[in-house]
């Protein structure tokens, strides 16, 4: 959806590439075209490069969205568009190969000056090589896979003796997670924040920073809540941390939309940690605090236009806060809630933004991520964000599928999510100990017996057999169109 | 109608009368009354003004006849019963007992672990079986305290969505 309302914006029509399971989906809906490309596993469907290109061709369009996740990030799929003469909005294969693979890029990166979390400059060879590298870095080292992210591979180490079993354990996990068993080593930064910066290259050269995001709050490496700004970053630090992200950057010639990701540590020092060489799922908070349209810059960008001088010097103004709506079950561990949608009403008002696939009625599918809407609240400062985000959350009526609404307002009651107190393993603390739940007393409130009472005598005397009467009876409603056809004088 | 509430670890006497019809009811709850406006939203919608104040309800009634009310965020579960069949039930000393759950798969899936056997006793939230679906192990829990009547299925198990997998009582 959020690709289709630049383009129509923009005036170029949309064609959507669907799955059987986004067959009802609200972009399918939305698009001026839609095309079925496979049934709903997404290696049947949405990876299959070459069927996509080919569709692309066979349609006639010009250019190909990869959208989040998927082929997004893969170098072969950019140069198969490229190929094929069918424009990719994102990156040349050159750059997206040269982030791909953190090793390399972190080759680069200290070639190119920007700085990076000590570590081992490139994957360990073997158990001698680890403890090598660990001893000069120093612990605690944090071990990971050098193909993939989200956790996968990942071993903290903190002392000599811990390291023999971590090195094992995350080379199995490294090769079973991503085919790959490759890790290397970094220097494991103490409750360091994830700070990352978004950028936007056009193909003339010019690379600019659109500043900082805040996403520190994730639930086993996957981000949660996102902000922007960072109560912790002053201007003169995003004035840093935005120079190396655009030096980053150019040294793989990037253009498009990217974001670079760095760790920031108590002290104030940050190190890169990997780009993102797509349009990430958080730009919306980006995009409230700069009021600009990364989308449509996206597409202008790809269509070879220069980066005009609203993109220059960007400063945020106010405060967003995103939250990701996901159809699970914050009591039961976040289990997924897939179903169909009964009933949805998302907040709207002043400073509310919903991106939202679903609707009433629509379902969420088993077969990717379970997720409702990204609420993106904003205000002038983060005070008035928080207020609005409370706001917007309580308007949310969702029925049918459970949600992960409780775990916002369990974050909105912590103090240290108020003062913006967190790095990013403090999500998992606080869930792990117990101390963020959802409040849930025993007490079942009065209105919930009279709802129930009501529900109860209704249907008991549907059961009977009696005229139905009441709520929603279609009586009510002929009655009420009747008067209605009446008042304006006939015809209906 | 006259009935008996069980919610939250109290019981209530309630009495519904219709108000005249058009969606309004008289509500007694023990010895506080409510006058009650309603109009339905949606299937499980339900608007209520009570005594002037708005609140919105989903309300649901679960296979084993106890009702979901959503409200304000919170779902809770109401109990409602046939004087009688309470009066019945007090004397057998069966009030507050769990209830049937009939615990199945939330979707396909493989099953990994099971928890406990048939005879088991298990509490609120105690863990049952673990499924594995979309590369994610799910653990499912008991939603109330009761006894493991029956297990349908054994670990290593495919199961579809639906599929029936222990019945608790």
């Amino acid at each position: 959806m959020r690709i289709l309302r630049a383009l129509r914006e923009e005036g170029i029509r949309g064609a959507v590439a669907y799955s059987d399971a986004d067959r009802e989906s609200l972009a399918v809906l939305a698009a001026d075209e839609a095309y079925r490309i496979g049934p709903a596993p997404a290696a049947e469907s949405y990876l299959k490069a070459a069927a996509l290109v080919d569709l692309a061709v066979e349609i006639g369009a010009d250019a190909i969205h990869p959208g989040y996740g998927f082929l997004s990030e893969r170098a072969e799929f950019s140069a198969l568009c490229r190929e094929r003469g069918i424009s990719f909005i994102g990156p040349s294969p050159e750059a997206i190969a040269a982030m791909g693979s953190k090793t390399a890029a972190r080759q680069r990166m200290i070639a190119a000056g920007v700085p990076v979390v000590p570590g081992s400059d490139g994957t360990l060879s073997d158990l001698p090589a680890a403890r090598e590298a660990a001893g000069r870095i120093g612990y605690p080292v944090i071990l990971k896979a050098a193909a993939g992210g989200g956790g996968k591979g990942m071993r903290v180490v903190r002392a000599s003796d811990e390291l023999e079993e971590a090195y094992r354990l995350a080379r199995a996990e490294a090769l079973s997670s991503f085919g790959d068993d490759a890790v290397f080593l970094e220097k494991f930064v103490e409750r360091p924040r994830h700070i990352e910066i978004q950028i936007l290259g056009d193909r003339h050269g010019k690379v600019v920073s659109l500043g900082e995001r805040e996403c520190s709050l994730q639930r086993r490496h996957q981000k949660v809540v996102e902000e922007a700004p960072s109560t912790v970053v002053s201007e003169e630090l995003r004035a840093r941390m935005g120079a190396a992200a655009v030096a980053a950057a150019k040294v793989v010639g990037y253009t498009n939309a990217g974001t670079c990701e760095f760790l920031l540590a108590a002290d104030g020092s940050f190190y890169f940690l990997e780009m993102n060489t797509r349009l990430q799922v958080e730009h919306p908070v980006t995009e409230m605090v700069t009021g600009l349209d990364i989308v449509v810059a996206q597409l202008k960008i790809a269509q070879g236009e220069a980066l005009g001088a609203e993109f220059d010097d960007v400063v945020p103004h106010g405060h967003a806060i995103e939250v990701r709506l996901y159809a699970e079950d914050p009591f039961r561990r976040f289990q997924p809630s897939p179903g169909r949608i009964q009933w949805l009403r998302l907040p709207q008002g002043p400073g509310v933004r919903n991106d939202s696939g679903v609707y009433g009625g629509s379902e969420i599918s088993i077969h990717y991520d379970p997720m409702i809407a990204k609420l993106i609240v904003w205000g002038r400062d983060r005070d008035e964000a928080l207020r609005r985000l409370a706001r917007a959350l309580d308007e949310i009526r969702i029925v049918g599928i459970k949600s992960n609404v409780p775990l916002f307002e369990a974050l909105l009651r912590n103090d240290d999510f108020r003062a913006a107190r967190f790095d990013i393993h403090w999500l998992d603390r606080k869930l792990e100990s117990g101390e963020l739940t959802a409040s849930r007393s025993d007490e079942v409130p009065e209105v919930a017996v009279i709802a129930a009472a009501i529900a109860h005598f209704e249907r008991a005397q549907r059961l009977v057999g009696r005229p139905l009467e009441g709520p929603g009876h279609r009586g009510n409603w002929r009655a009420a169109a009747r008067q209605h056809a009446l008042r304006k004088g006939g015809g209906s | 109608m006259q009935l008996v509430a069980r919610a939250g670890g109290r019981t209530e006497r309630v009495t519904v009368e219709r108000d005249n019809g058009g969606g309004r009811y008289r509500v007694r709850i023990g010895d506080r009354e409510h006058e009650v406006e309603t109009r339905a939203l949606g299937p499980f919608v339900i608007s209520l003004l009570v005594s002037g104040e708005s609140h919105e309800t989903a309300v649901f009634q679960n296979r084993d006849g106890r009702w979901s009310v959503d409200w304000r965020g919170g779902s809770y579960e109401v109990e409602l019963v046939d004087p009688l069949t309470h009066l019945a039930e007090e004397t057998r000393g069966d009030v507050g007992k769990g209830g049937k759950q009939k615990i199945a798969a939330y979707m396909p899936g493989r099953v990994v672990d099971v928890r406990v056997a048939e005879g088991d006793s298990v509490e609120a939230g105690q863990p049952l079986v673990v499924l594995e679906a979309m590369k994610m192990q799910n653990e499912i829990q008991a939603d109330r305290a009761g006894t493991v009547r029956r297990l349908h299925v054994t670990p290593g198990q495919a199961v579809e969505g639906g599929d029936p997998l222990l019945d608790i009582e």
